[in-house]
């Protein structure tokens, strides 16, 4: 047999304390509420395809920020140490990052709703600060890694992007001071890819290509996809970003279609992850996950559509964000919420006590009902915000906006009951 | 005398595997015996060493289990010490669960 380091190799496992990711899962959900509630504000203007409106711009970024880059931050505090085998340079430093990313949210999401320039910037800047802090706490001990290549590298990729759609931003703010010109769509579409389809999806696949298995107990998939999905979207991210920001269409369309082998090459990937599970039945939580991948899918086929056809076409475009953001990302990481939340909150409490009678499971921790509710509220939530973006119909977006809006209310009660249950 | 030695050996060995009945994976809700995680139990007087592994690398539920592991034994009044020994060859399979 084939001996791990002496005794037990998770002794050293570094895993920060549970305050760490709590606070970033905790702000996240908040994020998301207060999303879901702006989402039902904006409705109507995303029905008319209205997606560069300045609340339009709020909501978003109280989802991609607030939400998305907040749950993922968290996220990565508990993972990368345990999947990599090293812990964060320093706990501290994790709760600093912590709250200045809460304070960039705030001002960036507060600038954009009141039109406050001076706000969006100080946001930015403290973004800037939040990003490098986590990058400088968490990246470079990649090189100290004994496993966990594969999330390693893929978190990295993701954190290049999450730099380069920032920089993106830094480039829009220079155009808005007159000191180069920028075309404004072009701007926005650069840096919405990199950020969902970079940072967000290649961390996902990245933390998922452990998560997934894991929690399906998935065996005999195919790990190769996992070699070519990075460099896939990597480049076409790259190529597509400099076709709209050099404003060469054809370049554009190039990029977007390695960009949707990229992902395409993910959801194969994925349906290896569901197609060789041996817990046959989906609990809510992966039902909810594999709702993601079909927004994957539907986001994918949206983007190469918006490729063919000729023109502007701002309720497409509505609805391929709605896809990608809330479809896509928002759900999967709803999904993995009701995964790692009841676990975390499991090993805070009873971690120390395997073994001892009445010990419950880590399931019975939540409500199984309650959280087929959430699911159906998202999934349906968010199709009808779709329907409502492509038809042009106010009434479809802003029930779907209100569906998003009730799941987040009972997916705040399950976990807030989870915190104030014995 | 060896017959007698060995059955009190295989008897010592049936004990700890008892008591290794108790300690479930959460996030499954099966016990580590029944999910195919204990490959071995050696038995030396009041010293047990378990060979075990886990259903990935990295798993976060590693160090529970292993404490849960060294506290049911640990329950076994001639048990002295107990070693918890994590191992990946042959790695978890969900063939193994019984």
């Amino acid at each position: 047999m084939q001996r791990a380091r002496p005794a037990n190799p998770h002794a050293a496992d570094g895993t920060p304390p549970f305050p760490l990711p709590g606070e970033h899962f905790a702000a996240a959900l908040l994020w998301l509420a207060l999303g879901a509630a702006g989402l039902v504000v904006v409705a109507p203007s995303l029905a008319e395809g209205d997606f560069l409106s300045p609340r339009v711009i709020a909501v978003t970024h109280c989802f991609t920020l607030g939400w998305i880059t907040t749950s993922i931050f968290g996220a990565l505090y508990q993972i990368f140490p345990v999947a990599l085998g090293v812990p964060a340079r320093s706990v501290r430093m994790g709760h600093a990052t912590f709250w200045v990313l809460q304070a960039g949210v705030a001002a960036v999401v507060a600038g954009s709703w009141w039109r406050l320039p001076l706000g969006i910037a100080v946001g930015w800047v403290l973004l800037f600060l939040a990003v490098g802090g986590l990058s400088w706490n968490l990246l470079p001990q990649r090189r100290r890694a004994t496993r966990g290549r594969t999330l390693g590298l893929y978190a990295s990729a993701g954190h290049m992007a999450l730099g380069l759609a920032m920089f993106v931003v830094a480039a829009r703010i220079g155009a808005a001071l007159g000191w180069w010109p920028l075309d404004r769509l072009g701007f926005l579409v650069a840096h919405a890819h990199l950020a969902v389809a970079g940072f967000a999806t290649l961390t996902a696949v990245g933390v998922g290509s452990r998560m997934l298995p894991m929690f399906l107990l998935s065996h005999g998939h195919q790990e190769w996809p996992l070699r070519w999905i990075g460099p896939a979207t990597g480049a076409g991210l790259t190529v597509f970003s400099a076709g709209k920001l050099l404003r060469l269409p054809a370049l554009a369309d190039v990029g977007g279609i390695i960009l949707a082998l990229g992902m395409g090459l993910y959801l194969y990937l994925a349906a290896g992850y569901f197609r060789h599970r041996t817990r046959r039945p989906l609990d809510p939580g992966m039902a909810i996950v594999a709702a993601a991948f079909g927004y994957l899918a539907l986001a994918v086929l949206l983007g190469l559509i918006l490729l063919a056809l000729p023109g502007f076409r701002p309720t497409l475009i509505a609805a391929y964000g709605l896809a990608g953001i809330l479809g896509w990302v928002s759900l999967l990481i709803v999904g993995i919420y009701h995964k790692i939340v009841p676990f975390l909150t499991w090993m805070h409490r009873f971690g120390t006590r395997i073994g001892e009678p009445g010990i419950p499971r880590v399931a019975d921790l939540t409500s199984i009902p309650a959280a087929w509710v959430t699911a159906s509220l998202y999934a349906g939530g968010v199709a009808l915000l779709v329907l409502g973006a492509l038809t042009g119909r106010t009434f479809t977006a802003v029930a779907g906006a209100l569906g998003f809006a009730c799941g987040t209310l009972v997916l705040l009660g399950q976990n807030l009951y989870l915190a104030v249950r014995r | 005398m060896s017959h007698a030695m060995d059955q009190e050996t295989l008897a010592l060995h049936d004990a700890v595997y008892q008591q290794l009945k108790r300690v479930i994976d959460p996030e499954v809700g099966q016990s580590i015996i029944k999910m195919g995680l204990v490959y071995d139990i050696q038995v030396n007087g009041g010293d047990v060493v378990v060979i075990m592994t886990l259903t990935t690398p990295g798993c976060p539920l590693g160090q529970s289990i292993t404490r849960g592991v060294e506290g049911v034994v640990k329950e076994l009044t001639w048990v002295s010490s107990v070693h918890v020994e994590i191992v990946w060859d042959p790695p978890w399979t969900p063939a193994m669960m019984r």
